[in-house]
């Protein structure tokens, strides 16, 4: 009898172990020489907004996977640098301050980081997450994620740059393709490119590192401004604003980023569009 | 759907309560048909920012200005039945994240359990392990925000007297939802000893399997990313992937042996310190890895003639065991890793902590305990810890001896000596290893039945981090209620890592204790640092404020 119960004991352990088999999922490869591995823009791009900060010694290497993510995606992916929170206070010898009041204000609207690097992907909540903030080791899967869906509003967005004045004017003419429900809101960033300043690295305070696609400066509120019509199916809306380049930006590397995200706790991103003054 | 389920569960718990309160004294006295008990467990803290010690920059300082969190367990016993509701509260709470406010309250956990004489039977959130814990462990550690509850059923049958066969299978708890792999497994337990009278020794051998099984969400996830790297780092993705432990403590006499050996099968995981190759050729540190795991996990124990002997040894690799291969932080643990450690209790020498290293570590702790007498005894502790390539994570001497004289007084004091591989640990590249040495001493006095004096005092000499510290304690206590104490701990010779200020750290705190509830009030200047349990840690920010706490059982 007790024999028998041994034995039944591992016939039931060894039905445990056989589930071990199984069919493993298939992995493209987007980064092979020999593929295509320059995505085609589609509807939908991809905002990923960044939260860093130059006493922060992990951000540079979430910095070179968002170099290593655009050189895969393209310009199908638009990033935003947003330097916030502690890590982002300026060293005495830093040549300026990146903290501006929109990214503390954006730091407390996407959620808080858990820690630094982190990044919110078109400010989604994704299945299985239970914050718009991720760590890089996620960053790339949820971003080809993100590529297959389709975007129901096109934005066309065009500079007028004047560069005795530094004055830059921005018009997104936005176009519904199909009716949309519920309220949304229009934010305009405006990000700098390779700028030159002291960042901690993980061999030491450096005065030469390149700083990537920095939150400057926001020409409507932090979270954006309220789009007060409904989109039906073609309709269309215009939006201008106007701003003067500081002295200290370069206008060449300034770029500026329109995104539309969904007014409500969701705060999703439906669209966003990128367009360099230099373009 | 939950809510119902939760609503329908407390209307039960509701009734019996009720139902026994009306009917159950009449049948036999409430004490032996009934059991209520419960405990509460809460912290209020009142945020004052000081820009010196790095409190700023965080929404309690900068304008929540408030935060607390707050357990209440409930247990009740009847007719077999054992049932338990448990309510948590995080209000601007950065336990679970340490740069962030969380806030969320609710019902945090129930169970019911029935035995039916050989079948026990389990639902609800569970808490339970397979041998140490090396393959799984479903546990609470309010400090450090784990809560890792197994969300569904569970069945033991025992054999007969000495063995004992235990299944389960449920989600793991996640703050106020679940993750959503699928977590089952199996465990065998026995105890075996001689039939023979006078026999000295005894067996307690076990063996488990835990499955896990990843939904389709996470492995689309893990493929998208896999499918970002370059050929060179493409690995392989797994939906299902399995845990094997056996187990077994030897019993002899005076001496306790234990032995666990665990593999786990091949899964994907994330390796922060492993280097990635960018499409550009340029490199990056941390990618998902794919690989099998394995930990021996001995413990060899001696107690007799006032000698006790305690010497441990682990070896880990890739034995990261986590519901989602995209987790981070203490989230998502599937099991248990013992740390090979001392736990330290003084501010000081428990500064620098050694956090389990799961990919890999070669460990080994000695500890000996020798008592010459009542009065007199003396303590040796060694934790050596390596990495697989033989390179020092960390080090520690301790010794400590004790005199108590008659009842009027004791006196301990010892030295401390560590390496600390802060790089590895705290994720800091590049930054030395921290060596220290921290002479301690405590002295006790009694003035009488009732009042006593305690003080102690620590400095840690160190030319790494903050430099070197100071720290001292006196603590007057009433008993059985009052207890005071004032503290400071103080960098006296500070690095660059504080620009050269030195920094203070003042603490006064008053206890209140009455029967089994106790009081606090705490005014409490905090240094940033590691915080720890049983080798799982988490970041501590600075605190500046005030703190309210309450402890209670009933």
């Amino acid at each position: 009898m007790k024999n028998i119960k041994f034995y039944g004991l591992a016939i039931i352990l060894l039905l445990g172990s056989w589930a071990c088999d199984e069919n493993e999922p298939t992995i493209p490869c987007l980064s092979c020489e020999n593929e295509t591995n320059v995505v085609e823009p589609t509807d939908q791009k991809i905002l990923i907004e960044e939260f860093t900060g130059v006493r922060c010694v992990q951000c540079p290497a979430g910095s070179d996977e968002i170099q290593n993510l655009l050189g895969i995606h393209g310009s199908q992916l638009i990033a935003v640098s947003i330097h916030a929170g502690f890590f982002s206070n300026p060293y005495l010898q830093s040549r300026e301050n990146y903290r501006i009041p929109e990214g503390e204000s954006l730091n407390d609207f996407l959620d808080f980081p858990s820690a630094f690097p982190s990044a919110s992907i078109n400010r989604k909540l994704f299945q299985n997450e239970n914050d718009l903030q991720l760590g890089r080791n996620s960053w790339g899967g949820l971003i080809e994620q993100e590529k297959a869906r389709k975007s129901p509003l096109v934005l066309d967005l065009q500079l007028n740059y004047d560069a005795g004045t530094r004055q830059l004017k921005t018009t997104t003419n936005i176009q519904a393709a199909e009716a949309l429900e519920g309220t949304y809101r229009y934010s305009v960033m405006v990000v700098e490119n390779n700028i030159v300043d002291y960042q901690l690295t993980p061999d030491s305070i450096r005065h030469d590192y390149v700083h990537k696609h920095v939150l400057r400066d926001m020409m409507t509120p932090f979270n954006g401004e309220a789009i007060e019509v409904a989109f039906t199916a073609g309709s269309t809306l215009t939006k201008e604003h106007q701003m003067v380049l500081p002295a200290s930006w370069v206008a060449d590397e300034v770029s500026v980023v329109v995104l539309i995200h969904q007014d409500s706790p969701e705060r999703e991103v439906i669209q966003v569009e990128e367009v360099g003054i230099a373009e | 759907m939950k809510t119902q389920l939760l609503l329908r569960f407390l209307s039960i718990l509701f009734c019996l309560f009720v139902y026994q309160s009306v009917f159950g004294q009449t049948d036999k006295p409430v004490q032996e048909a009934s059991r209520l008990s419960g405990n509460f467990q809460s912290t209020a803290s009142f945020f004052i920012p000081d820009s010196a010690i790095g409190a700023v920059g965080l929404p309690q300082y900068d304008r929540q200005l408030y935060g607390a969190d707050a357990w209440m367990q409930l247990n009740y016993s009847n007719w077999g039945f054992d049932l338990g509701v448990r309510f948590d509260l995080f209000n601007n709470s950065n336990l679970l994240n340490p740069n962030g406010s969380y806030t969320a309250q609710g019902i945090g956990r129930w169970f019911i359990k029935k035995k039916i004489k050989k079948l026990g039977l389990s639902a609800g959130y569970l808490y339970d392990q397979i041998g140490s814990g090396i393959i799984f462990r479903a546990y609470e550690a309010r400090g450090l925000a784990i809560d890792n509850a197994l969300y569904g059923l569970r069945a033991t049958y025992d054999i007969n007297d000495n063995w004992r066969i235990k299944a389960f299978t449920g989600l793991q708890k996640r703050q106020f939802a679940t993750y959503s792999a699928v977590i089952k497994g199996i465990s065998v337990d026995g105890f075996v000893q001689p039939k023979e009278e006078g026999s000295k020794w005894s067996l307690a051998p076990g063996l488990g399997i835990v499955g896990r099984t990843l939904d389709d969400q996470t492995v689309n996830t893990v493929v998208n990313t896999i499918a970002t790297y370059t050929p060179v780092d493409s690995i392989g993705a797994r939906y299902n992937t399995f845990g094997m432990t056996i187990y077994n403590t030897l019993t002899a006499g005076d001496f306790s042996w234990y032995v666990e050996g665990a593999y786990k099968t091949p899964e994907q995981y994330f390796d922060p310190f492993a280097i990635k190759t960018n499409r550009d050729s340029s490199t990056s540190v941390g990618k998902l890895d794919f690989s099998n795991g394995t930990v021996f996990y001995t413990s060899l124990g001696y107690a007799g003639n006032g000698l006790g002997i305690n010497l441990d040894f682990k070896r880990t690799e890739n034995f990261t065991f986590r519901v989602d291969p995209f987790e981070t932080g203490n989230q998502g643990y599937l099991n248990y890793l013992p740390a090979l450690t001392r736990i330290n209790t003084y501010r000081l020498t428990a500064y620098y902590n050694a956090a389990v290293q799961e990919l890999g570590e070669l460990a080994f702790q000695g500890d000996i305990t020798y008592a010459v007498s009542r009065k007199l005894r003396f303590n040796f502790n060694i934790s050596y810890i390596n990495n697989l390539e033989n390179e020092l994570l960390y080090r520690e001497y301790y010794f400590e001896t004790f005199y108590k004289y008659k009842r009027k007084w004791t006196l301990s004091g010892g030295l401390q000596i560590q390496n600390y591989n802060q790089e590895v640990y705290e994720v800091k590249p590049q930054v030395p290893i921290v060596k220290t040495v921290t002479p301690f001493a405590e002295f006790l006095y009694k003035f009488d039945r009732k009042k006593s004096i305690r003080v102690e005092t620590q400095v840690m000499l160190t030319d790494q981090d903050f430099g070197n510290w100071v720290y001292g304690l006196v603590e007057f206590n009433i008993a059985p209620n009052w207890s005071f104490s004032v503290s400071e701990m103080y960098n006296f010779s500070p690095t660059s890592r504080t620009d050269g200020e030195a920094l203070s750290y003042p603490r006064v705190d008053v206890f209140y204790t009455h029967g089994a509830n106790r009081f606090s009030l705490s005014f409490v200047k905090q240094v940033q640092g590691i915080v720890c349990a049983g080798g799982v840690c988490r970041l501590e920010p600075s605190f500046s404020g005030v703190r309210l706490s309450v402890n209670s059982s009933f």
